[in-house]
């Protein structure tokens, strides 16, 4: 992707996620800390993201989706 | 208080406080991390250590407390930290919140609260406001004037048991136009107050010391009596940062602490765990790491011996090694935790595992020593100030000046000599440019010479000539310095005071400072060390850590040095020591195997 076109496309997204302190955005510090002190997965965030058609296989909700896998060292993981 | 006296008194609150890996021990890891989960004061551990008697330690014996050397308290708290810095810290609070009083109170008034906190009376420091942070003379809080005493009015936020104690020893403004002689000290007792007069502040939820009480407290025109004024109207600056000055040399204990349990749990997993078909302990870059952590707290040991020293035997100069151990032990040993989490690997990112929970909690507990009581850039900026004396005194000292910082360093560094008594009041606030740490350093290597022409073994002396040359590498960093600074002055003119670079300049000091404290503590407490200590190889690495910091990629030790390291630690963690120059041995510990392996 071009840079403008990346620009713009990042653009589109953080307008739609609003500004983080702001308890009103669809994606704010307050629930993401809640998230955290409940120390459960903001399953509502993931939802919110795939709503505005974040890629499908960066998401993922349920186990049995695809692995990404995480360093492809030798005997790593 | 000789070694020996200290040495069995810190086996008494071992013994007493169990092994914190004990489910039925009085201090228990786990008692401990639940009430961390649960943000819950630690009342039952406050109340048995008072029991006990740990804060008398800190109290004044000429009115009725137990404190002879401010080392005592400052070494029991650390035994106290390595189960649990949050108790230690509601713990000590009391303590510093009683400085201003010691300093500046009449016999009368320490006499009558040394009795009320041995009956229990807790205070709390009122220092710091919402809106001001660092700057006391911007503080708000007023005291007007009335018939018999003072209408107080303000907040105090973010303070440390300002809920749980029934008293806050308060900072507050007694001139209008304030400036230096503008504030005055109170103790405000919160039970004899009116009913509603005094309003606390809802506890803060933290990050770290998660079960303390930081809060605040708000009042509107309570009365306070004349006789509950400590010192003189005006003198409350001062006495404040008097006050500020012992509390920043004993903040140290906690990071201490915090990195003695992280590197003890994490050589019970190392020793233990294998990879690649040996020991994690004995793979050698993780090898290496341990032993770095192990030389980190040394230095910061060393250095904190010589500030908590420093408050009897040189209090002129407190406001010197008050400030470097205040930026640097914290600075230092929250990089060394974060090392030290890599070679615990994975284990350190769990909150609830069975032996390694804890290192989480210490991870994030240490970091109350970087700010509270004067954060780290405040430190650099009081030393900033007074660089240029430090260190053209450092460049010019004649014969009679270097003779008795030689002197002093032996009392300072030496864990076997007495010191004078402790008189709170006679610290100052400017050193005029005397560090008798620096000003004793070219002695400290003398005399290490003197010693690697001694040593029976080649290993040995080649250690500590070795050490000797870098010592001499780093102490005379110094005199570039010097130079450094002019130059930076003559360029900044009046923007020099505020400087980045001058905050850089001050680092540096830091580690000229931290590397005389290495040396000045090998050779004068050389022969009170118990066997595998003193040891040139530890000696070494100390000193290379310090000039990484400088230098980030040479080493000046090999793998040599680090096995020798390695086996003195092993010895520790063996033989159960405390990871000090003090060496106290800790409390037998109980293990649950299938925990430690899991
Ligand atoms: C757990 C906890 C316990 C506490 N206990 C107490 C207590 O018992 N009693 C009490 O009185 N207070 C207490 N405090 C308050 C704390 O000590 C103060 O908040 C602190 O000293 C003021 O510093 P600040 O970090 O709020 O920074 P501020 O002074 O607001 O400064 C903000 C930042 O500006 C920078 N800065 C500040 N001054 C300078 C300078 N001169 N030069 C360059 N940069 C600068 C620093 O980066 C600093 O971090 C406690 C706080 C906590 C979180």
């Amino acid at each position: 992707m071009r840079k403008p076109d990346l620009t713009a496309l990042v653009t589109r997204f953080e307008e739609f996620l609003g500004c983080p302190p702001e308890p009103a955005g669809a994606a704010p510090y307050a629930r993401v800390t809640g998230a955290d002190g409940r120390e459960t997965p903001a399953y509502d965030l993931v939802r919110v993201l795939r709503g505005w058609g974040m890629p499908e296989s960066a998401l993922s909700l349920e186990p049995s989706a695809t692995p990404v896998r995480l360093g492809d060292a030798p005997g790593g993981r | 208080m000789p070694k020996s006296d200290l040495t069995e008194l810190a086996v008494r609150l071992e013994e007493f406080l169990g092994c914190p890996h004990d489910a039925a021990g009085r201090m228990a890891y786990t008692r401990i991390m639940e009430l961390d989960e649960r943000e819950s004061y630690p009342y039952e551990f406050v109340q048995m250590l008072r029991g006990w008697g740990v804060p008398e330690y800190a109290l004044p014996g000429e009115q009725g407390g137990r404190a002879g050397d401010v080392e005592a308290e400052f070494n029991l708290v650390r035994l106290v930290a390595r189960r649990d810095p949050a108790t230690a810290t509601a713990l000590i609070i009391t303590n510093l919140a009683f400085m201003p009083v010691w300093i500046a109170g009449t016999d009368e008034q320490k006499r009558r609260i040394v009795e009320a906190v041995k009956h229990g009376h807790r205070l709390s420091w009122g220092l710091s406001e919402r809106a001001y942070g660092s700057d006391l003379l911007a503080n708000a809080m007023t005291a007007t004037k009335v018939d018999g005493g003072y209408l107080l009015t303000g907040e105090k936020w973010l303070i440390g048991n300002a809920t749980w104690s029934d008293g806050m020893v308060v900072f507050a403004r007694t001139s209008e136009r304030g400036g230096t002689g503008g504030f005055s000290i109170f103790v405000l007792d919160k039970r004899t107050a009116p009913v509603g007069s005094v309003q606390e502040l809802p506890g803060e939820r933290l990050h770290g010391l998660r079960a303390m009480d930081i809060s605040g407290l708000k009042v509107e025109g309570v009365f306070v009596p004349e006789e509950a004024r400590l010192g003189l109207e005006g003198q409350g600056l001062e006495t404040a940062l008097k006050a500020t000055q012992t509390a920043r040399a004993q903040i140290s204990s906690i990071a201490l602490s915090a990195v003695d349990t992280g590197l003890r749990l994490t050589l019970d997993f190392t020793e233990g765990r294998i990879i690649l078909g040996q020991a994690v302990s004995d793979i050698p870059y993780s090898r290496r790491q341990l032993t770095e952590v192990f030389a980190d707290l040394l230095v910061a040991d060393a250095v904190s011996l010589g500030a908590v020293r420093g408050l009897q035997v040189t209090p002129q100069q407190v406001s010197v090694s008050s400030s470097v151990v205040k930026y640097f032990v914290p600075t230092l040993l929250e990089r060394t935790m974060s090392q030290l989490a890599v070679v615990l690997g994975a284990r350190f990112f769990l909150r609830a595992h069975p032996h390694y929970g804890v290192f989480q909690k210490m991870l994030r507990d240490l970091l109350v020593a970087n700010f509270a009581d004067g954060n780290t850039v405040v430190n650099l900026r009081n030393l900033g100030h007074q660089l240029q004396p430090l260190l053209a005194t450092a460049q010019s000292a004649d014969d009679k000046l270097r003779a008795e910082a030689v002197e002093n360093a032996a009392v300072l560094y030496g864990i076997e000599r007495s010191m004078p008594p402790y008189e709170p009041w006679r610290q100052e606030l400017f050193s005029r440019g005397r560090d008798d740490t620096v000003l004793a350093a070219p002695d400290g290597i003398a005399r290490l010479r003197a010693l690697a022409e001694e040593a029976k073994e080649d290993d040995q002396r080649d250690w500590l000539v070795r050490a000797a040359d870098t010592a001499e590498e780093l102490i005379g960093a110094a005199a570039p310095l010097a130079g450094r600074c002019e130059k930076l002055r003559a360029e900044l003119g009046r923007a020099y005071g505020q400087s980045a670079e001058l905050f850089d300049l001050a680092k540096e000091y830091c580690l000229v400072h931290a590397a005389a404290a290495c040396v000045l503590t090998f050779v004068h407490s050389h022969e009170a060390l118990e066997e595998p200590l003193p040891n040139a190889a530890v000696l070494l690495l100390q000193l290379e850590r310090l000039r990484r910091h400088l230098r980030p990629h040479e080493a000046v030790t090999d793998q040599a040095v680090v096995d020798e390291v390695m086996r003195v630690l092993r010895h520790f963690h063996h033989e159960e020591r405390l990871f000090s120059h003090w060496q106290f041995p800790l409390a037998e510990r109980v293990l649950d195997q299938d925990a430690v392996r899991s």
